[in-house]
């Protein structure tokens, strides 16, 4: 995304506007029906005017003139290129014999982004500067009219087209001729403007499979550049809504824009505009470069255009995935699961072997197909343009309403109130013990639903890298995530000595289980805590309320299945299941306006906004991308970004610090994450000082030093220098 | 092995979902089926016109470009022109509620009569499925399909891409090109362009 149109600049076009409009009023005035005059046209959005540099043309000599177009706020017109919709302004010329028309100037256009297409576009007010060659054969002292038929098309979203007649008379004068005092400074800036053609940075481009690579680079090997677009002179060429993605290579910068479906085989060229954001000299400078490479086709094999996949290569990804899949296994809330697992094993250790076989590979299945489920609604959803992100699962407050019941149910169970599934344990006895496997495909599943908010660094690559790829692609790091995730259990099944080892099945597995009840319970109560922040605390008096009279459903069926409680009980189950069910409405109300948990102590709200502002104010920030439903994060901010010495270094170095909390779907906060390449949290990013300077990110795991080394490395001696 | 086959299901529904979401139809694959309700509430499904050319236009009455080509009644006579020959038309409105160019079915009745239509249809899609199952980004935006089913042109309606009337005496109609070089047993010269018009008001 280019910023064109920064604060500052559109200031500077407003206050210029104005001084215009002043001046002319006062010029029309006193110049009445001036020999030299600009007729103007209203279009129903759009002011349109063709204005004259000189006040008189010198037979042969080139002048330059200008459409002038102001839009009104929040509509716009197009670029050469117009993007995915919309349509170039076009000038049509009704000049007298012998008059010859340049090619429109264009300014640098700004991307317009509307899910999912993206135009390039002017807002606020433009020239298009075109010179005029006249012939040489003109007579003194006669006065002469040039027409021109403008089309153009303005759009909010709606689109409305615009056509007028514009003319521009001009005496001519055999002398050089003067320039016109109203229209010097708007020429100026329009000059300005305009892209460079030629600068110390070299730009040379080749084309991949799927995307161009462009790479800038200079003979001072310690020369910066900000961020830099390319915006295409042919409309066939690239994928316009695609992020781009620009970084530091070895020897300088590389761009990769996404190809069009349009353009297909090789492509002899790109020309086009650069952007940079700083300028090409330095802040402040020119931002618009003009290019025209050859763009051979090249192996791209090699090339990293997504951000954050830093290894690469497909089966790199797919082993990290499946490292990140086994290090799910260790992370906090998954650990309730494993325990699960644990049980099945020990129950199982005295099968046969291909049945602890078969049980392992069922279990791995349910955990890969629930991968490939999430993975291809997470697809789905994304090429739907929906702003969603890893986790969003638990970003649904019905999702964890569901869950936490389902664990506080499961932890009665553990507790040895009522068994589940008896009499399929018995039924399922009769059919060669088949029984189990229902159980440990769901459990599978179980495992992946609750372990997927928990994202290990490992992960949290995979994904950003698989969200930026291809749907097979994409498809097996998931893949990789499951297996990696259900390796244990199926080494464990695999190899009988192993499971061996595990203790004898007896009274402590009774012990155990209520162990792990509690661990279940905590996990309920834990979930009723994101509810609470997601639904309110009216919506948490229902769960609450429904958790109780499901307790005593499942209290009632256990004294039947124990013969403690006659059969008449049923109506008690029941009754209480009716009941549990019809207070599930009162949790699902939509939430009051109540406070959110922005309130901490020192920690803005994150807004898009507010880091730009501080960031182009040079401001050191450092963003907490968090979601209560995060156990990792919540870890990281007790015993790292809340110790008061760690907030004490943040203080030292002025950092601000701004907090974006993902608990609920937020649109924005998905776009920032997915602007790091993340789809999950946490995810922590310094900026340093001074408006140039590139993020950091910090590891996802943190400790107190590894902060505090962070913040001294990038802070410090920039500190020390000033 | 249900679950075996379930698994293999899911992956494939999976995928092809993700794939057929990116939007990214080519020129000579398979045209994605969909179904779709007309506008007297009719379901009509793509796989049952197997054996005739079809022919998807993104409609948006509100929009210039489409006021182009129907207020010159340029659109109508190519319909009028395609239809008689067994080709299908399905004009398809994918403007969501609340936006530019949504209309109900009966509204949309009294709209097609009064352009004079002659598309064979008028297919409602306002939650622009199908839309961005094909990828379409303007209105018009032109796609046709070959008695096998397979893509053979999507793009602009014509070479002129403009809002101005007068352009389309001087333009040449991609459309029935494509539908006459197919036709006559050839491959389609130029099988996508450059779509040009208003954005599709998803």
């Amino acid at each position: 995304m280019n910023k064109l149109g920064s604060a500052s600049e559109i200031g500077m076009r407003v206050g210029l506007g104005l001084i215009m409009s002043a001046f002319l009023g006062a010029t029309g005035l006193v110049m009445g029906s001036a020999p030299c005059h600009a007729e103007g046209f209203r279009g129903a959005r759009t002011q349109v005017e063709w204005l004259s540099e000189t006040e008189s043309i010198q037979p042969g000599k080139p002048f330059w003139t200008a459409l002038r177009m102001k839009m009104d706020a929040g509509w716009h017109t197009y670029w050469r290129n117009p993007g995915d919709s919309g349509i170039a302004t076009e000038i049509r010329w009704d000049m007298p014999e012998g008059f010859k028309a340049g090619e429109i100037q264009w300014p640098a256009p700004k991307r317009i982004d509307l899910e999912p297409l993206a135009v390039y576009a002017y807002e606020g007010e433009i020239l298009l500067l075109v010179q005029i060659t006249p012939p040489e054969n003109l007579v003194s002292d006669e006065t002469l009219t040039l027409k021109a038929r403008v089309y153009w098309l303005e759009c909010e979203v709606n689109c409305i087209p615009g056509d007028a007649l514009l003319s521009l008379t001009l005496p001519v004068r055999p002398e050089n001729p003067k320039a016109d005092p109203r229209w010097a400074q708007p020429f100026q800036l329009a000059r300005s403007q305009l892209p460079l053609i030629a600068s110390e940075w070299r730009v040379s481009a080749e084309t991949g499979r799927n995307y161009f690579r462009l790479r800038i680079t200079q003979a001072d090997p310690k020369a910066r550049l900000g961020r830099v677009s390319f915006f295409p002179y042919s409309d066939k060429l690239i994928h316009h809504p695609a992020r781009q993605t620009f970084r530091a290579s070895d020897e300088g910068y590389e761009l990769f824009v996404r190809r069009s479906n349009l353009s297909q085989g090789e492509v002899p060229a790109l020309e086009g505009i650069l952007v940079s954001e700083e300028g090409w000299r330095g802040p402040g400078s020119e931002k618009v470069l003009e290019v025209s490479v050859p763009a051979p086709s090249a192996d791209d094999s090699a090339w990293r255009p997504a951000e954050e996949s830093s290894f690469g290569a497909l089966w790199g990804a797919f082993f990290f995935a499946f490292a990140g899949g086994l290090l799910l296994n260790l992370m906090p809330c998954v650990f309730p699961v494993i325990s699960l697992k644990i049980l099945h094993i020990v129950e199982n250790a005295r099968a046969s072997r291909s049945r602890r076989l078969a049980l392992g590979w069922t279990f791995t299945l349910g955990v890969l197909v629930s991968f490939w489920i999430l993975a291809g609604a997470l697809l789905f959803l994304r090429a739907a343009g929906q702003e969603v992100g890893w986790g969003f699962q638990l970003q649904n407050p019905a999702v964890v309403l569901a869950l936490a019941l389902l664990f506080f149910v499961l932890a009665i169970n553990l507790f040895g109130f009522f068994e589940v599934g008896l009499f399929l344990t018995k039924s399922g006895a009769a059919v060669s013990g088949r029984g189990g496997f229902g159980g440990v495909f769901l459990n599978g599943v179980l495992a992946t639903v609750v372990a997927t908010p928990c994202t290990a660094p490992f992960m949290g690559s995979a994904l950003g890298f698989a969200m930026t790829r291809s749907a097979p692609e994409a498809l097996l790091v998931f893949t990789g995530l499951g297996l990696g995730m259900a390796s244990p259990y199926l080494i464990l099944s695999a190899f009988p000595q192993w499971v061996q080892k595990l203790p004898k099945p007896g009274a402590w597995m009774e012990q155990l289980k209520k162990i792990l009840g509690f661990f279940l319970l905590v996990t309920a109560f834990w979930l009723a805590w994101v509810f609470q922040i997601q639904a309110g605390s009216k919506a948490l008096a229902g769960l609450v309320l429904s958790a109780a009279i499901l307790f005593a459903a499942c209290f009632f069926y256990g004294r039947i299945q124990r013969r403690a409680a006659g059969s008449a009980f049923w109506v008690l189950v029941l009754f209480f299941l009716g009941a549990a069910c019809a207070t599930l409405p009162l949790s699902l109300q939509k939430k009051s306006e109540e406070t959110s948990i922005m309130s901490e102590g020192g920690w803005e709200k994150f807004s898009q906004a507010r880091l730009d502002a501080l960031r182009s104010a040079g401001e050191p920030v450092f963003i907490d991308f968090t979601a209560a439903w995060c156990l990792t994060c919540q870890v990281n901010k007790k015993t790292a970004l809340n110790l008061p010495e760690i907030r004490a270094l943040f203080r030292k170095y002025g950092v601000t610090l701004l907090k974006a909390d993902w608990t609920s779907r937020d649109p924005e906060i998905t776009r920032a994450l997915a602007a790091f390449g993340r789809s999950s949290v946490p995810l922590y990013v310094l900026y340093p000082r001074g408006a140039d300077a590139q993020a950091v990110l910090l590891p996802e795991i943190l400790t107190p030093s590894a902060v505090a080394r962070a913040l001294e490395l990038n802070l410090g001696r920039k500190e020390v220098r000033e | 092995m249900k679950k075996y086959s379930m698994a293999a299901v899911i992956f494939l529904s999976a995928f092809l979902s993700a794939a057929g979401a990116q939007a990214q139809v080519a020129t000579g694959d398979a045209a994605p089926d969909f179904t779709l309700q007309d506008t007297s509430g009719q379901s009509r499904t793509l796989s049952a016109n197997q054996g005739s050319y079809v022919v998807l236009e993104w409609i948006n009455h509100d929009c210039p470009f489409v006021k182009k080509h129907y207020d010159s009644g340029n659109m109508q006579k190519i319909q009028a022109e395609e239809t008689a020959k067994g080709v299908i038309w399905y004009s398809i409105a994918s403007s969501a509620e609340g936006k530019q160019g949504y209309h109900t079915a009966e509204e949309w009745q009294g709209l097609s009569a009064r352009k004079q239509s002659a598309a064979t249809a008028v297919l409602l899609d306002p939650q622009g499925s199908v839309g961005k199952l094909y990828g379409a980004q303007t209105t018009p935006h032109m796609y046709v399909i070959n008695p096998e089913g397979k893509l053979i042109y999507q793009g602009a309606i014509d070479s002129v891409a403009s809002a101005n009337p007068e352009d389309i005496a001087r333009s040449e109609n991609y459309v029935q090109k494509a539908l006459r070089e197919a036709e006559s047993g050839n491959s389609v010269s130029n099988g996508s362009t450059k779509a040009y018009g208003c954005s599709v008001k998803y």
